[in-house]
């Protein structure tokens, strides 16, 4: 006897429409990102380049 | 694209972020996520809601997936639980204690009276549990999912999984003899009622 279980499921078939949703939602949370990534990594990079230079630099009275 | 599986496109997708492979993913299990939603909304624009955000939280957690189960199993355990967690009341999650209660005896595996059960009334049986009873019935019979990794899915123990099911299928048991007897009733009624 089969299983009913698999008998009730549904045959409906899921909207063509979605998958270009989905995929562009994909693409903005993949650029939001690079750009969150790219930013705070500068930022980061800039901050510590400020820091090493000031070390350098010798005191103006000397 | 055909010949690569389920793992072998995700390894890819993760490590190349190219979307053909998750569209190729996406293009294999869109309609049964989908069906699985619509199963437990009954309504076509919450089903592509539900699908949407289903699809979406898979991308954001597929470089978590281990392949400790296969591709499909853990995608439908990601199914069950969005559904489950969307429709669940918020009064549900106080009435679940895993202790076995009166009347019901150890959880066996003896699946002979839900094979036995007629689909339609089966289903209309299902409308009458809770989403996390439905969900748990339709992981073990509909897509034989192990108690394993059920239990896995929802981060409880195996026995807890047994505890639930056999209660789940108790409810359903019980709502199925109900409508059942209720028809024959109906039935009997109107056979009379000829004379």
């Amino acid at each position: 006897m089969e299983n009913p279980f698999k008998l009730i499921e549904p045959d409906a078939n899921c909207p063509p429409h979605l998958r270009e949703q989905i995929v562009s939602e994909i693409d903005l949370i993949r650029n939001a990102l690079t750009v969150v990534e790219l930013y705070t990594g500068d930022l980061f990079g800039a901050i510590s380049a400020m820091l090493a230079n000031s070390s350098k630099i010798p005191p103006a009275n000397s | 694209m055909k010949h690569l599986s389920d793992e072998e496109l995700v390894r890819l997708y993760v490590n190349t972020q190219r979307n053909p492979y998750f569209e190729a993913l996406y293009t294999r299990y869109c309609d049964k996520v989908y069906r699985k939603c619509l199963s437990f909304t009954k309504n076509s624009e919450r089903a592509e809601d539900f699908t949407h955000d289903i699809f979406i939280r898979v991308v954001t957690k597929l470089s978590g997936f281990r392949e400790q189960a296969k591709f499909s199993t853990w995608l439908y355990s990601v199914t069950y639980n969005y559904c489950m967690d969307q429709l669940r009341s918020p009064r549900q999650k106080e009435v679940y204690s895993d202790e076995p209660y009166e009347g019901v005896g150890l959880y066996d595996d003896d699946d002979a009276e839900v094979a036995e059960m007629e689909a339609q009334r089966l289903n209309r049986a299902l409308d009458h549990l809770t989403s996390d009873e439905r969900g748990l019935l339709m992981m073990k019979y509909q897509d034989d999912i192990s108690i394993r990794d059920i239990a896995e899915a929802q981060q409880i123990t195996e026995s807890a999984v047994k505890m639930r099911l056999m209660r789940a299928k108790e409810k359903l048991r019980k709502r199925y003899l109900e409508a059942l007897i209720f028809w024959v009733l109906v039935g009997i009624k109107a056979l009379t009622g000829f004379k």
